[in-house]
């Protein structure tokens, strides 16, 4: 059965001087996504303004994809929400650039 | 990667700038003296002066919509070096890879080491058609394009599930399980299915041939250099080493190897070569080119909605079964993107890391690389490696026992044919089939 899975992500541009704060969005599944998959379908469908890295090396290998949900750094390929779940995104690192998206050094 | 970054600690002259999308490079009479880049940090250009200039930029497998690559491999580096006059070749020749798994979602493009897992010798699973059949029947182990072939022959005759793919199941293995487990562990895909909840032992996954390694790509020689003066390419962006197959583990090797001769030689053509000054009418036309993506357009196209565009053409003619018909059919289409699409190209947002504004610079070279593909798949009348022409289903060694080269001339792209060079092994006999 489709189930709501909702994500309410940090958004943060401090380049334009802004203030930390956090946006809601909602989407339907089936099964598992990865959180990685459902920043990309967010971007697609619902806010292209939406900033992470969408690089996925396939086998949770380069953590390019690290992301905080819940307070916890994980690799956003590899951590999977179902649908039902609420989940908090912010960014893994302190150096911000935008919203997700953190300094690779 | 462990160890180029700690050699590069030792070099404090070297300088990474990480971020950047290259989207032209810079030539100065013929030369190569350097490249104008999205900061995609900033959303700001950036021109970078250079003696010489060495593209390692990977492969083109992101033109087709099911790959086991990253979203970056989108064919940049050949794109910029035609569009500098350079030369590419082999551009049809795509490998894709057996067994790439297409279902469950959530680990899709997770590429099975084949042989690991289907091998007799080894795990020995089976490969089994929608109806439950082993289409590979009691032959040995094919070899990898042979068995992409036998795949894609399933998938195209209709019996594959109704996503397209094939099973690959373990649990039909007559092997005694702790060795199944044994040699499934091999692959590091094992692990991290597991880590997914997804046990490759007790279930049988959903499998399809996916886009892998480009053998095309920008022409050099064993100097790794092009045809332009102070470009040289490397890796799987640069072509005229593997042919239309390859065998395993060579594109590491030719990292490493053609990573370093690409490096020596530029090095030493930029300590003969004079400086150049950057030329602001190059970067002024990419600055213009950049500012009309933000204007307001009465038709829009979203940048990920092209590229969407591009890969449904490319999965449907110049995939697995490419026929005379399909890819005309393919060149018109690519063509009206180009002509229609590209100028409707719309980004949205702010411009720090700007995903829409990087995605439609890359929209931009892939409708070039994907024009480029076409077109020499369409040259290339026969069948050979992992090009699959079903108009020319057998190798012509007589007429096409050759490198396909595209360049541009004006604002056309011309695709003619140069020797094969090998020296150690004999080449098949042109007359034989």
């Amino acid at each position: 059965m489709r189930k709501t899975i909702t994500v309410k992500i940090a958004r943060w541009d401090p380049a334009a001087g802004e203030l930390r704060r956090h946006q809601v969005y909602r989407v339907l599944a089936e099964g598992p996504r990865t959180v990685l998959s459902l920043l990309k379908q967010l971007y697609e469908e619902q806010d292209e303004t939406l900033a992470f890295r969408p690089h996925c090396c396939r086998l949770g290998l380069c953590n390019i994809c690290m992301v905080k949900v819940n307070g916890k750094n994980v690799r956003g390929c590899a951590k999977t929400l179902n649908p039902g779940d609420e989940a908090e995104l912010s960014p893994a690192y302190k150096k911000v650039i935008r919203d997700l998206v953190c300094s690779l050094e | 990667m462990r160890a180029l970054k700690k050699e590069m600690k030792q070099w404090p002259n070297i300088r990474l700038i990480q971020d950047l999308l290259v989207v032209q490079l810079l030539t100065e009479r013929g030369r190569a003296v350097g490249a104008i880049a999205l900061d995609i940090r900033s959303g700001e250009l950036k021109a970078f002066s250079a003696r010489a200039v060495v593209l390692a930029t990977g492969g083109n497998e992101e033109l087709w919509g099911f790959s086991d690559t990253g979203p970056d491999a989108i064919g940049d580096g050949p794109a910029l070096a035609l569009a500098a006059g350079a030369e590419l070749m082999d551009m049809e020749l795509t490998l894709f890879y057996p067994t790439v798994v297409l279902y469950p979602d959530y680990v899709r493009g997770v590429i099975l080491v084949y042989d690991h897992f289907l091998h007799p010798d080894q795990a020995a699973g089976k490969l089994v058609n929608a109806q439950g059949k082993e289409f590979l029947g009691e032959r040995a182990m094919p070899l990898r394009d042979e068995l992409v072939r036998a795949m894609a022959t399933e998938i195209s005759q209709g019996r594959a599930t109704e996503r397209g793919g094939l099973l690959l199941d373990l649990t039909r293995s007559s092997k005694p399980k702790e060795e199944v487990a044994a040699w499934a562990k091999k692959s590091g895909a094992y692990p991290f299915l597991k880590e997914m909840g997804v046990d490759l032992l007790s279930q049988p996954l959903e499998v399809a041939p996916a886009t892998h390694f480009s053998l095309g790509g920008v022409r050099i020689n064993e100097r790794a250099e092009t045809n332009i003066p102070g470009l040289y390419a490397a890796g799987e962006c640069a072509a005229n080493l593997h042919g239309a197959n390859r065998i395993s583990g060579n594109a590491l090797a030719e990292t490493i190897i053609f990573g370093a001769v690409a490096g020596e030689n530029a090095i030493a053509f930029a300590r003969k070569a004079a400086p150049a000054k950057i030329d602001r009418y190059q970067l002024d036309e990419v600055k213009g080119r950049l500012s009309s993506l933000g204007q307001k357009k009465r038709e829009k196209i979203s940048p990920h909605r092209l590229k969407k565009e591009i890969k449904k053409i490319m999965d449907q003619y110049v995939g697995l079964n490419r026929t005379e018909a399909g890819l005309t059919r393919a060149l018109t289409d690519i063509k009206t993107l180009a002509r229609h699409s590209l100028p409707c190209l719309s980004v949205v947002g702010p411009p720090a890391f700007n995903l829409s504004l990087a995605e439609a610079l890359e929209a931009e070279l892939m409708v070039m690389v994907a024009e480029v593909v076409t077109q020499s798949a369409l040259v290339r009348q026969e069948t050979r490696g992992h090009h699959f022409r079903s108009d020319f289903p057998q190798p012509d060694n007589a007429a096409w026992l050759k490198h396909t080269i595209a360049r541009k001339e004006g604002e056309k792209i011309v695709i003619s044919a140069a020797p094969v060079i090998c020296t150690r092994l004999p080449l098949p006999r042109e007359s034989s089939a």
